[in-house]
């Protein structure tokens, strides 16, 4: 769990990068797709939890998080 | 201070055997040297962070430094800020001493005041100083997030903040890193590489094992210091540590729970029971762990977990209080909980029993709530719920209720009863509902005494009373107030000075003076009898404010004045206190002590600020607009004005509405905006077309000071249409209105009022040419006014008033008795820079001026402009104008620009040249 | 953000579901599990969602996947 790893969260709706990376505790580099927003960021397990807390207290709703060491060949991600 | 706050506040002592992590303090050292002023130090938990840092902070001997450490129940601002502000106070007693005054008197200041009020403390600071607030991820209330939002946007020089975290704060730390202002610790820099296992199994832990074998360990634990700690224990008796080893698989949680178990396998039967038992406690004192054990050699078993590793962290100097590691609690815990679920009920009683012998009510609720002690668990809120909702800790509180089953929860009333007047205190009357639903179906079905089901019904029907009159309905609101007096209990004189004063208010609401000062002054013998000091206090100011109203300036100053400085000693800061200060205000101002009058406004405001009080802060606003009216400043009063409006709210009190109101409507008139000010009276049923029609007049009863002040307003009105030539009828129309005006504020005994009425009304005769009619209201008005020595009611009329004294005085019209009175009067009308209607247009307003420039300076930069010309400091400036010194130098900054100069004296020169001042 | 979800979250490593559920704030099911990596099913709002995550993360267990159903 020390590792540091990608991870892509993804948020439904349209957020911009400016709104997300405003107050955000990481910045993240942020993409709309398909009427989502997908926000990919490295850190570790604990710069992902306080993310997760500053998105939820935003009001923006979590569709997905997946990390790059997701091997299975069910990846999450879209 | 007590025990377990200073276990709070206790630095963790370093280890006397540890692995000392150069590069970690290195980096550390290496940040502060960069002058960054975060660091912030996230990992999971058992990787040595709270360890780490410790270490650092002891090597900074030069730099004061506070350590807070937080646990889940500090989630609740009331509490969490009492100890931050104990933490700070080590530093210096005087940080945050108004924000603590506010929180003892149960309020809680807006997050942006405390902030700034910290942050205005701390800028004292002449040296670096360090705050660390350990196990940062427990708080997640928005309230304290929002407060350090707003410190780390203005965050003193001076300070540096260590937040110790398994999760990053939901803070925006991303600026902070961008900017250079962060120190990250995290997981990657804490895990321990081979040699640091090597050294720690070695020095530490007392065992030697192969270079193999630590590779193995680092990789089955990924350095993480709890599970190597563990592990130490463990291998110390293996025969063949190799196997033990390879043998360990899996996740941390796997890790820990598999070495913990063979830890306490390690342990003789009598310790491995005692980890277990007094898992359950979140800190350890050898007579509480007698208590919950049933042994009386707790302090001897403490001190051996102590020094053989087990896990035992020290939270003071004294080797009083300890606590287990938080991973190494949890698994205890669940072993505790799987082996012997019934017995930790039985351990939790015990702990509750201890705690409540103690006198520590949190902890001995919590714990009998995790017995599920109910009955228990009620006696304790029965007895502690009010003291703690008034101390500010209703959040607590209202989630001990929350955690009682429902049929339990109407069986705690006071509970009930002390979150229903934590929403009415606080003004959030529809949340107060449920509570006080949840008690009356308690008076149905009780077993209560009678005496205790009798003084709980007095107390519902006051609250509901509160609420009725809220609603507007008064009559209703004052039958169940008497119907309440009737069953107040003859011993109960805190329910029954709540009682009177809840009479005394709605007696004031309507008209009914003379009871409303009985019930004021039993309301003040009851509580003081009761030892209730805010009833003690709201009765007195109601005192006050009666005999103000009333004309008698001198009772309420002499009534207000103990009280102000009875608030001033005392270390609590209710907020009846602004009003006590208004009072006061507002006296010195009638007198015509203007700066004496300014000062306990501001004060006034400070502590409106603080108290998050909107009403306050309002008030306030209109109050320094009334002055800067009567300095001849109408500008300066539209700025304040102005302020009021903005903070009006759909349930601001009525009484602040038309207060502000009717001072809108002055200063518009004052800065020759006439159909603004008709606006405003339009809006509120008054029409000045053809003919001046008003709002009917309620019953003489109901008109309250500021409804009067309202309709006054509209004769202001009025005559400034006549004094412009625009409507010569005006006065006409309007003296029928100031005759039945004049006529009410003298049967309600409202002395301010009726002069004010008679000043206008005397100015409407004039205008008429009735001069005999004026002259005989001027001589009302004064005899009226002197033997309370009102000065600024005259001033406030200006010119018409000091010419037609002067007249007066020329023909010897008045009694010899008044003729110092009114030279006073006179003298005063001189002192005003500009009489009211000399002023210059509008048009040459500060702020109008102001955008002759290209970039014109907004309002806040006009007050900050100002204040530097007073030669004001930026401290003071800050101070003044309630912003922070970073935020007057932003301000100092944006104004050269405007101006384009470079320095303050260039900027007063160029202000004063572009009349800005 | 009130509405509750089907959400499927994949850990790393072997995970007891008894034992998760004995200290998690929300009663999770385990859907699939082998050595390396375990999937539990939680229906729950997002405030529960985060909840049970910080939970997890405090458990020392990796977070690998979350998907919202």
């Amino acid at each position: 769990m020390s590792d540091t790893r990608l991870y892509l969260v993804q948020i439904a709706g349209h957020v911009s990068a400016e709104t997300i990376n405003a107050s955000s505790p990481i910045k993240m580099v942020v993409t709309p797709k398909d009427g989502t927003t997908q926000c990919i960021v490295r850190t570790d397990q604990s710069g992902l939890i306080g993310l997760l807390r500053y998105l939820h207290t935003r009001n923006l709703v979590f569709l997905s998080i997946s990390s790059n060491l997701e091997q299975s060949g069910e990846s999450h991600v879209p | 201070m007590d025990a377990l706050l200073a276990t709070k506040l206790h630095q963790p002592a370093s280890l006397t055997k540890s692995v000392k992590r150069s590069q970690l303090l290195q980096r550390l050292n290496a940040g502060l040297e960069s002058g960054y002023q975060i660091f912030l130090v996230s990992a999971p938990a058992g990787f040595g962070k709270t360890t780490c840092v410790s270490e650092w902070v002891n090597t900074l001997k030069k730099f004061p430094v506070t350590w807070l450490s937080l646990d889940p129940a500090d989630d609740d601002p009331g509490r969490f800020f009492a100890y931050l502000l104990a933490a700070l106070q080590k530093l210096d007693e005087h940080i945050g001493q108004e924000i603590a005054g506010t929180l003892r008197a149960g309020q809680l200041p807006p997050a942006e005041v405390i902030s700034i009020t910290l942050i205005n403390d701390m800028l004292k600071f002449d040296r670096e100083f360090f705050l660390v607030l350990d196990d940062f991820h427990v708080i997640q209330e928005v309230f304290i997030l929002e407060f350090f939002e707003n410190l780390l946007a203005n965050f003193p020089p001076r300070f540096r903040l260590i937040l110790i975290t398994r999760e990053d704060p939901s803070l925006p730390l991303a600026q902070l890193r961008a900017n250079n202002r962060l120190t990250e610790i995290r997981v990657l820099d804490l895990r321990f590489k081979k040699e640091d296992i090597e050294r720690f199994l070695r020095e530490v832990m007392g065992v030697s094992i192969s270079p193999s074998d630590i590779g193995v360990l680092e990789d089955k634990t990924e350095g993480w210091i709890a599970g190597l700690q563990l592990a130490g224990l463990s291998i110390r008796d293996q025969d063949n540590p190799s196997d033990f080893i390879a043998n360990l698989s899996g996740s941390h949680r796997h890790i820990l729970a598999y070495l913990t178990e063979q830890v306490l396998d390690r342990q003789p039967e009598d310790i491995r029971a005692f980890l277990l038992q007094t898992s359950i406690l979140d800190k350890l004192t050898a007579d509480l762990c007698n208590a919950v054990t049933g042994r009386v050699d707790s302090r001897a078993v403490l001190e051996r977990l102590f020094h053989a590793n087990l896990f035992l962290v020290p939270l003071d100097y004294e080797g009083e209080w300890y606590r287990y590691h938080h991973l190494f609690a949890d698994l205890l815990r669940s072993l505790q909980k799987s082996h012997q679920a019934e017995k930790t009920t039985e351990l939790h009683r015990r702990a509750g029993h201890w705690f409540a012998e103690s006198d520590m009510a949190t902890d001995a609720i919590q714990h009998a709530l995790d017995a599920e002690d109910y009955p228990f668990a009620v006696d304790l809120l029965e007895g502690y719920a009010l003291d703690m909702v008034m101390q500010g800790y209703a959040k607590t509180v209202n989630d001990w209720v929350k955690a009682l089953p429902a049929d339990w929860c109407s069986q705690s009333p006071r509970s009930n009863l002390a979150l229903a007047w934590a929403h009415l205190l606080r003004g959030t009357y529809v949340q107060a509902s449920p509570y006080l639903e949840r008690l009356e179906s308690f008076f149905s079905g009780s077993q209560e005494e009678e005496a205790e089901r009798q003084s709980l019904k007095t107390e519902w029907l006051v609250m509901q009373s509160l609420l009725l009159n809220r609603q507007g309905k008064t009559q209703e609101s004052l039958a169940m107030a008497e119907e309440a007096l009737k069953l107040v209990p003859s011993d109960d004189d805190r329910v029954r000075s709540l009682t009177q004063f809840c009479l005394a208010t709605l007696y004031q609401a309507t008209g009914k003076n003379e009871r409303a000062i009985d019930a004021f002054q039993s309301a003040l013998q009851a509580s003081r009898v009761a030892g209730n000091t805010i009833v003690e206090m709201l009765s007195t100011c109601g005192l006050a404010q009666m005999a103000f109203e009333h004309g008698q300036l001198h009772q309420a100053y002499e009534t207000a004045s103990p009280v102000s400085a009875q608030i001033e000693k005392s270390s609590s800061l209710p907020p009846i206190s602004t009003v006590i200060f208004g009072i006061l205000g507002e006296i010195c101002y009638q007198w015509h002590q203007l700066e004496r009058a300014r000062h306990f406004y501001e004060r006034a405001l400070q502590l409106s600020i603080l108290g998050g009080y909107n009403s306050g802060i309002i008030g306030c606003h209109t109050f320094f607009a009334r002055l800067f009216l009567l300095e001849g400043d109408p500008d300066a009063a539209a700025q304040e004005i102005q302020k009021s409006s903005e903070l009006l709210q759909v349930d601001t009190p009525d009484y602040v509405r038309q207060e502000t109101l009717a001072y809108q409507t002055r200063v518009d008139l004052a800065r020759n905006r006439p159909a603004a000010a008709e606006r405003a009276l339009q809006s509120e049923g008054f029409s000045f077309g053809d003919q001046f029609c008003y709002p009917d007049l309620p019953p003489a009863p109901n008109l309250s000071y500021s409804l009067g002040l309202l309709y006054n307003s509209s004769l202001c009105f009025l005559l400034d249409k006549a004094q412009d030539g625009r409507n010569l009828a005006g006065p006409k129309n309007g003296l029928e209105l100031a005759d039945q005006l004049l006529d009410m504020a003298l049967v309600n005994g409202l002395i301010s009022l009726a002069l004010e009425t008679l000043l206008l009304r005397a100015q409407m005769h004039t205008v008429q040419g009735d001069h005999g009619a004026s002259q005989a209201d001027y001589r009302k008005a004064l005899e009226l006014a002197e033997p309370e020595g009102f000065i600024a009611v005259f001033i406030e009329h200006g010119q018409p008033a000091a010419e037609a004294l002067m007249e007066m005085v020329k023909r010897k019209q008045l009694e010899e008795v008044h003729l110092d009175y009114v030279k006073r009067i006179l003298a005063a009308l001189s002192e005003v820079r500009r009489p009211l209607r000399e002023r210059p247009a509008p048009v040459s307003s500060a702020r109008t001026r102001s955008a002759a420039l290209i970039e014109p300076l907004t309002g806040r930069e006009l007050d900050v402009l100002r204040a530097m010309s007073e030669g004001l400091k930026y401290k003071e400036i800050g101070e003044k104008l309630f912003i922070s010194q970073n935020t007057v130098r932003y301000h100092v900054k944006s104004i050269y620009g405007k101006l384009n100069v470079s320095n303050k004296t260039q900027a007063i020169k160029k202000a004063r040249g572009l009349q800005l001042l | 953000m009130q509405e509750s979800f089907t959400y499927h979250i994949k850990l790393q490593d072997a995970v007891d579901e008894e034992a998760f559920n004995a200290s998690s704030p929300l009663s999770v099911k385990v859907a699939q599990t082998d050595a390396e990596t375990t999937t539990f099913i939680v229906h729950t709002d997002q405030s529960g969602l985060v909840g049970l995550i910080r939970h997890i993360h405090h458990q020392g267990f990796v977070l690998l996947s979350l998907l919202r159903k």
